[in-house]
């Protein structure tokens, strides 16, 4: 019998409008080796969408991305900032993916890899994003800068099995 | 298990055309693999997708690397897949995934598509990757799945669709607020 290695953990569905998210009590060593986040999303307009690991609201996240925006493509980095940076929300339902690497891990730096698809101006991005710290994940906020989370909006956590 | 093969089909013959129909209706997301050559003479096997055998209500929004220039653009029309087309290295075929979350909702279907073609050679087009923003703007559930080879070619033998769906739910440990 094949062992199940991708475990559903939590869903979210949004009924009233928000401008967070948090996942707690995520499971730790010898659970699962890697998280898959994915979000389906829609909100009241235009903003940064961000993430941040067991409460570090430090400048302690650096990311660099690629991104098509139907007109141009542009790639950057930015060291040294408060969160992981998931790509942009919009009125226009996109999907957003994230996997968290070795998130229980005590001796490594955080990789979170995400691809952000909203099928407009907002563009495809895919981005690496890094937590400094070594500390094993054991909650998340995914906020939106400015606007809201709209009704209909959808969480998926998973587990991967290592 | 959550992430549950629905089905796998592969080209014994020729065909332009490989449909999945009757989709079951009972997971939360699809994910579709995809291993696909063309018969055209180009490096690019130009096929399109659809779901429901919609062409109507699409938009997408790609970046590009064609082997010597990295562009984006945008597409009303439903979605390209570029597999390895006839003239490249024998034997190679394009490789890619699609992602669709929610798909059985009454809600726009956005999806996540990413591919490459194959090709032992060099030079603007001898081999194509591309990121893929997607949108059908359409309430329906998604239940059947389309891959279509541009014009009168066709999906060469070998060619390799599996979907997947997988299940959304709760461990009850992990909470949300």
């Amino acid at each position: 019998m094949p062992t199940a290695t991708y475990i559903p953990l939590a869903t979210v569905t949004v009924g009233t409008s928000v401008t967070s998210v948090t996942f707690s009590n995520i499971p730790g060593i010898a659970s699962y080796r890697d998280l898959v986040l994915v979000s389906d999303t829609v909100a009241s307009g235009n903003a940064g969408y961000y993430i941040q690991f067991n409460g570090d609201t430090g400048n302690n996240y650096s990311y660099l991305y690629a991104l098509g925006d139907s007109s141009s493509v542009l790639s950057d980095v930015q060291p040294n900032i408060d969160s992981v940076r998931m790509g942009n929300t919009s009125t226009a339902r996109g999907t957003h993916r994230l996997n968290i690497m070795d998130y229980s891990a005590t001796d490594k730096h955080k990789t979170i890899l995400v691809r952000s698809d909203i099928s407009n101006a907002t563009g495809t991005w895919m981005f690496t994003n890094r937590w400094a710290s070594t500390a094993a994940v054991t909650s998340f906020r995914i906020f939106i800068l400015s606007n809201t989370l709209s009704s209909g909006t959808t969480f998926s956590l998973y587990g991967i099995k290592g | 298990m959550t992430m549950t093969l629905i089905e796998t089909k592969t080209v014994g013959t020729a065909v332009n055309t490989l449909e999945f129909t009757a989709l079951p209706q009972t997971y939360t997301d699809l994910c579709i693999l995809l291993s696909v050559r063309t018969s055209i003479a180009d490096n690019i096997g130009y096929t399109t997708i659809r779901v429901n055998n919609s062409t109507t209500n699409w938009t997408s929004t790609w970046l590009q690397g064609n082997s010597s220039a990295v562009v984006s653009s945008f597409s009303t029309s439903a979605p390209d897949f570029f597999a390895s087309g006839g003239n490249t290295t024998a034997n190679t075929f394009g490789n890619g995934s699609i992602y669709i979350p929610n798909y059985t909702a009454a809600t726009n279907k956005s999806m996540s598509l990413d591919f490459v073609s194959e090709n032992n050679a060099s030079g603007a087009f001898s081999a194509m990757q591309r990121i893929v923003s997607a949108l059908w703007s359409n309430t329906s559930a998604i239940t059947s799945f389309q891959l279509i080879a541009d014009g009168s070619t066709n999906l060469a033998v070998g060619t390799t669709v599996s979907i997947y769906g997988i299940l959304k739910g709760s461990d009850g440990i992990v909470t949300t607020s």
